[in-house]
Parts: structure tokens; sequence; C-alpha cells
């Protein structure tokens, strides 16, 4: 299965060249006209085609097509905060264990029939059920059940509170009548999605394109737009070659094309901050990395300004820590560069620099701190971290040798250190208690994949999500920043900015704080619009 | 000149008594190879620089920049050392795949020749039906179900290169039977297998080594075009294929030397080995 998805990728590389070497010729999108301009028609060039376009299989980020057929009970609004979409409003019970939930009473299915309580209860507890194989199956986990009261009140309730399930039911409903006893997952259903956004998939080509048409009858009025096309194009330059002949409107850019981008007056580079960060994820098992005092002096020997600089061109921000927006208290894990805490804290934790000129590796007992840097092979930016990083810690004494893997071939129990990516800038729990919890270890099928375990941490992230209003929200997360500045369970390394070339007489695209990878770009793609 | 009669007259000197009236263009493809060995073999003595070193300081530095005479590449890696390292790996695994092909082609091909006549069906259809395939695809689905190493790629690059070889080698053995020498030895009471390392297999190796030169130009390529497809040798070692690869995404950058420099390194190793092979070849003859 992995070799021969392996293979498929191999097999499409050529593909991409070959779409390099004839640049000028037709649009992937068939239907994307280069040169004439239809007013209402926009193709956007994206990099990477989901596996599936079934919102509950795509677990930590939506990608657009996703994004705009499907609408949950809640969205979020531009400062990413929850708000009505397909749930008018809702009440929460004293206890917080009961959430009413009010619908929409106007919202029909691409195919015409109406949206119900009925869709609901069938979307959450079908993702709920053990077998079902839904990757959002972990956001239900406190449900205990789902009621409908009449066609437009649904009753959830929980066996525990849980801080995270308004964000969480921002994941899309799925229909009823179209998947009543079959599998959820069925990737038919991936590949011609039918849901109750602004717009609708008509037509797929797998890793080529995706066109989807307005859906005239949404509800929160027809889209300004008539057809949007999204193309899948891998490689970076043939997505600029493509913007500059027309050949797509708008693109996914990356930080070496943005000031290309910047000179073209038809375009408009748009940076928008990103919830998702660039850390380097230590392996609790090994015994060295295991002394937080030596976690503590990796923190402190990466520069994270010459990484921001170096590799992503100043289009990112140092991180030092796995949060941001509301959550994050800036002082409480500062990790800035500084040579002399790394050897202030190695010498406390035993260590001495080897080597007759004292300039070899830090080393106790004669073992030297020597580790490996790992990252997926396939992803040249976290390779290119995991260079500049290396190269940073061997100038602080740590004996680290980049090991860059084929993403087929990583096995996260025999790695030192990896350069990984996290992040949401939805509620914190969702990015927080899978890799960081101690229930969640690597050993028992977890997501915490260096096996950390610390006892304030969990108290903290456990407090978090029952956390019962913003305040308590705000001390438990708190407290979880102080456990980890004690205890770093990553070097923090940046957070990553999505750049994007938009056309300079197109209008609609609004900031906000996008999800991994720039997903999230499309979240009011019924207001765009040619100007 | 070289061909003189001294060096004819020792067993090992295929190459030189091949080229009795060598043209200019062989020595300048010989210098050119010995010039890019012996660089690669001495890089740590050429540069201190590592290759793997990044430096923000010093990113994207044109040819010519003071401490880099090649420049630097986007993450401020020396491409001197890099290019003398990466020389270091393709033309390890080059020339240890052609030796690999070589030596599997001629077994098989002496295996076919030699061996009875349903091992000759077999190894002769394999063959053709090998020929038949686009083989770049075959190696990349090799490498990548097998994994990038080093061990990997030349294998894959030698059980999809044996072809010609064995091909070349069974013919060449084949019509080494009916020869004088070898019926000779026949009669005199020799083994099958003393004939074969004694008189058949010396006496078919001047077209093998012609082909055999070939095979060194291909495996280079093969190994820099797996590199550059990301499936070659482990992706944090330099070689000519992966300073490519990380070039790629610059093409329209302006830093034109990032591709120039391996690409060039690349084909001049190609055109200097194919102009030696065409010399080898071209002056196949039948006298040991």
């Amino acid at each position: 299965m992995t070799g021969r998805r392996a293979a498929a990728w191999v097999l499409a590389a050529p593909l991409a060249l070959s779409l390099v070497a004839c640049s000028g010729g037709q649009g992937a999108a068939g239907g994307g006209a280069a040169g004439v301009q239809d007013a209402a028609s926009f193709t956007y060039a994206e990099s990477q085609s989901p596996d599936t376009f079934n919102p509950v299989m795509q677990d930590e980020h939506t990608d657009p097509v996703t994004e705009m057929v499907f609408r949950g009970l809640v969205g979020h609004d531009a400062q990413n905060q929850v708000v009505p979409a397909l749930a008018t409003g809702w009440t929460v019970s004293a206890d917080g264990l009961t959430y009413e939930l009010a619908l929409r009473d106007d919202v029909t299915w691409h195919d015409g029939e109406p949206f119900t309580s009925a869709d609901v209860v069938f979307t959450l507890d079908a993702v709920r059920d053990p077998g079902s194989g839904a990757a959002t199956q972990h956001k239900l986990a406190a449900l205990d059940s789902v009621e409908a009261l009449d066609d437009t009140t649904v009753v959830i309730t929980l066996s525990r509170p849980d801080a995270a399930l308004l964000d969480d039911l921002a994941m899309g409903i799925l229909p009823e009548h179209v998947l009543a006893g079959e599998d959820i997952t069925d990737p038919a259903f991936g590949r011609a999605p039918i849901g109750t956004g602004p717009f609708e998939l008509v037509d797929v080509e797998t890793d080529q394109f995706a066109r989807l048409e307005a859906n005239d009858a949404f509800y929160g009025g027809a889209p300004r737009l008539d057809e949007v096309i999204i193309t899948y194009v891998p490689d970076a330059s043939a997505r600029a070659v493509q913007l500059a002949t027309g050949e797509v409107d708008a693109a996914y850019v990356e930080p070496q094309q943005a000031a290309a981008v910047e000179e073209d007056e038809d375009l408009r580079l748009e940076v928008w901050p990103t919830a998702d960060y660039r850390a380097l994820m230590i392996n609790m098992d090994d015994p060295t990395l295991a002394d937080p005092r030596v976690r503590r002096a990796l923190n402190h020997a990466v520069d994270r300004d010459a990484l921001v600089d170096g590799v992503l061109l100043g289009y990112g921000e140092p991180a030092t820590g796995p949060l941001r927006g509301p959550y994050e208290q800036p002082g409480a894990a500062p990790s800035t560069f500084d040579p002399a805490t790394v050897g202030r804290l190695m010498t406390e934790a035993g260590y001495a620099r080897g080597g007759s000129d004292g300039a070899g590796p830090w080393t106790k007992d004669g073992e030297p701190v020597s580790f490996s840097v790992s990252t997926f092979a396939e992803d040249d930016l976290r390779v290119a971290m995991g260079d500049v990083v290396t190269t940073q810690l061997k100038e602080q004494g740590f004996d680290a040798v980049a090991d860059p893997q084929p993403r087929d071939a990583v096995t996260w129990e025999d790695l030192d250190t990896f350069v990984i990516g996290w992040g949401t800038p939805y509620h914190p729990d969702t990015s927080l208690y899978s890799p960081f919890h101690s229930s969640q270890v690597l050993a028992q099928g977890g997501s915490n994949l260096g096996s950390y375990v610390n006892a304030d941490v969990d108290a903290a992230l456990d407090a978090g999500r029952t956390a019962r209003d913003e305040d308590a929200e705000a001390q438990a997360y708190g407290r979880f920043q102080e456990a980890i500045a004690e205890d770093p369970p990553y070097v923090w390394l940046a957070y990553l900015q999505a750049l994007n070339a938009f056309p300079a007489d197109f209008a609609g695209p609004q900031e906000r704080t996008l999800e991994h990878h720039g997903y999230g770009l499309f979240w009011n793609a019924e207001d765009w619009r040619w100007e | 000149m070289p061909a003189d009669v001294a060096v004819r007259r020792r067993p090992g000197a295929l190459l030189t008594a091949r080229l009795p009236s060598p043209r200019p263009a062989v020595w300048a493809a010989v210098a050119v190879l010995a010039v890019l060995g012996a660089a690669s073999a001495g890089a740590p003595l050429l540069t201190d620089l590592d290759p793997l070193a990044t430096d923000t300081a010093a990113r994207s530095l044109a040819p010519g920049s003071p401490g880099h005479p090649l420049g630097t590449d986007t993450l401020g890696r020396d491409l001197l050392a890099r290019l003398l390292h990466g020389g270091r790996t393709s033309l390890l695994v080059g020339l240890t795949a052609a030796a690999v092909t070589v030596v599997l082609g001629v077994a098989l091909g002496a295996a076919a020749a030699q061996g009875p006549r349903w091992l000759d069906a077999a190894i002769t259809r394999v063959a053709d039906t090998m020929l038949a395939l686009p083989l770049l695809v075959v190696v990349l689905a090799l490498s990548a179900v097998l994994g990038g190493s080093l061990t990997v790629v030349v294998l894959a690059i030698g059980l999809t290169a044996w072809m010609p070889v064995a091909l070349v080698a069974r013919a060449e053995l084949r019509s080494q039977r009916a020869r004088g020498y070898v019926r000779a030895a026949r009669s005199l009471g020799l083994s099958p297998w003393q004939i074969l390392t004694r008189h058949s297999l010396p006496g078919a190796l001047p077209p093998v080594a012609s082909i055999a030169a070939f095979e060194v130009g291909h495996a280079i390529l093969t190994e820099s075009t797996l590199s550059f497809l990301g499936v070659g040798v482990p992706p944090n070692r330099p070689a000519w294929g992966t300073l490519l690869e990380n070039a790629q995404s610059h093409l329209l950058t302006g830093q034109w030397y990032t591709v120039a420099l391996p690409a060039a390194a690349i084909v001049v190793t190609i055109v200097s080995v194919n102009v030696i092979a065409s010399a080898v070849g071209g002056e196949q003859g039948r006298a040991w």
C-alpha cells in the first residue's frame, strides 16, 4: 500500500516536470480559459490535492473545495471566533453538558433535498460510531447522545464538559439521504460530495483540477462568482509561470516568488498569518534529550530570526510556543537565542565542551550530545529548516546530523528529533491535547509522537478542555505555557505565513489567521468577486 | 605515442591497446575525467567548507564572492564544496553501478551462452522483455519501494541496465565456440569452466568493454535523474542530481548558477565518458 502510493507519487513527478516544460500549453482545467477574462469565473492554483473532499476525513485543516462545498453547524469569522452557520444559535446548560442548537429552516442540499436536524444527528452519530474510521472522531469523544427534538432543533448531551466542542462543530455536516446505510468514509462520496455550502462540485479530475459552480440557493445568498476552479500544480515554478501567463487567476506562492508577484502590477500579494508552526519534536526515549535542561538549552541555541530570514525570506514569525491568538502568553516561554544561557544550562546539566580547544561538542562521561534531525524528505521547507537548525545547533556544540527521510520510511519510535508542524487558529485543545497529553503517547497509538509526559501539562490540558468560562480557560492555558517553558517538549522554530497572489482587480478575500498549509483561505468565498 | 609494443604486450592494458591512434578529443575527455575524479576524490583537501553547513548570513551569493568562488545556494551552503562532495557521490555511484551492470550482464550472458538451452531462452526472453519496458519508470518504482540509499540506487541501475551487456556477451561467447583456439582447448581436455575463463571470455571482452564504457555514462545519468526526482541518494547527501533538485525551484529567480553548475558537471562527465566509449568501440578487434 505504502509502496504503491510512493510509486504513484513518483509517476506523477515526470508529469509535473512536463508541465513546466510546456508551460505555454492549454489550461489544466479545460474550462478555466486563459486570456479572455470571464467576469464570474475564478481559477486558483494550489500545490496539493487532498485525498478526499469529505469533511469528516479532514481532521486538522480543510481544503478549499471541502471548505466551499460544506457548511458546519457553526463557522468562524475573520477573528476565528465561532459564529452561526447551519445553526442559528445555541444554549448551553449550566453544567456545560447539554447544548441545544436551533437550526436554519431555509437550507437545501446541492441536490435540492431539504436540510433538517436528521442530517445533523446522522452525521454526528456516524462519525462517533467506533467503526466509522472518520478522522474527526476524536473531536466528538465527549458526546454522549445527539437527539433531534424537531426538524430544526438538536440537543447534544456530553459526558464531560468540552470547551472545544463549538469550534469542533464547524466540521461539515453530511447528507443523510445520500449516505444513510452507507459507509460515511466512502471514497465515491469523497469525489462527488453533496453539501450545503455556497459552491457545489460539478467536475473533478484527481490531482488535476476541481470545478465548482455557484449554489444559487445558498442560505447566505447567491455567491458573486459563477464558477471557481481549483487546479493542482505541485511545482511552484509551474504555478508562477501559470500566474504570469494568465492561465490561472490566483495561486498559492512560495516566498522565493513573492518579489516577482509584487512587481507584477496585475497581481496583488496577500500575506496572511497562519497558526501553522514548525518545531523540532524531541523523542523523550533518548536519555540525553530527556533532561529538561538540555531541551531548554536547545531552545536557546536556535536563532529563530536567522531561520525566518534565511528559510522563509522573512515570511514568518519566530515561534516560542504552540499557541497564538488570545491564549498566547508571550512572557511564558521567551526562548530567545542566547549562547550564554546554553552554556549555563549545559554546565548545570553536567556537560562540558569536548575537544582540545574546548570547541568540540557538549560531552558528559565521554559521551557527546549527538542526535539526528529528521523530517519528511518530500517537504522542501522542512528539509531546509532542518538543515539550518542542524548547522545552528552544531555551532552551539550539539552534534546534530540532518537526516530527512521519505514520508513512508519514517518510523516515529526510532527518531531522535523531527521537524514537525502543528497548530490551530481555533480552540487550543484541538492542537495541544493530542501532541502533549500523556494519555496520547505514541506507544498507545496517540499523536504524542515524542512520548512527552509531564503531570503539570496533563493537569493544565485537562483543566483547559473542561473549563466553563474564559477566565478558567486562560488560566489553564497559562499554566500549560509555564509548564512547557520549564520542560519544553519541542524546540520551537517559526510560524509560517501564507502567501497568495490575487488579481489586482479581485475583491473579497479577507485576512484571518489560517490553518495548516494556508488552508481556510476560502472561508468567505461567497463574497469574492471581480471588480 | 602510447600504443607502443611494451604496452600492447601487457595483458591488462585493454583500453590503451585499443587506441592505436587516439584523437585529441579522446585525450581531452580522459583529462577532463581525470580532473573531475581527482577533484572529487580530494574534495576534503580542496575545500575546508562543510557541504551541509548553512550560513543564513551568506545566502544566494553569486559566483566570485569572497570565500565562495562558485557562490552559495539559498541556504548559504558553499556551491564549490557541494559540487566537489556531490561529485564523490555521483561518480562513486556511477562507477559502482556500471561495474554491477557489467558483471551482472557478463555473468548472465555467459550463463545463456554456455548453459542449457532453456536457460538461454529464459535469459534472452527476459532481456528482450525488459528492453521493451520504459526503464526509468521501473527504476523509479524500485527506488520508491525500497527507499533511497546508495545501495538501492546501485542495485536499481544494475537490475535495469544489464540487458545490452548480456546480449552482447552472449553473442560474442557463442561465436567463440567455433574458433580454433577454443576447439583446441576443448580437445586438450579443458573443462567448460576453464575454456570460458581462459579463452572464450577474454576473447569476448573488447566489445563488452565498449558497451561497459557507455554504461558508466548511463549509470551516472540515471543516478542524477533519480536524485533529481527525489528517490535517489539520501536527500541530505550532496550529489549532482540532488543539487539540481534543490535548485529547480529557483529556475525563474535569476540564480542560474545553482542550476547551471551541477548540470554542467553532469553533461561534461557524460560527454567525456561517451567520447572514450566511442573510441574504444570504434577499434573493436579480435586480437588479444
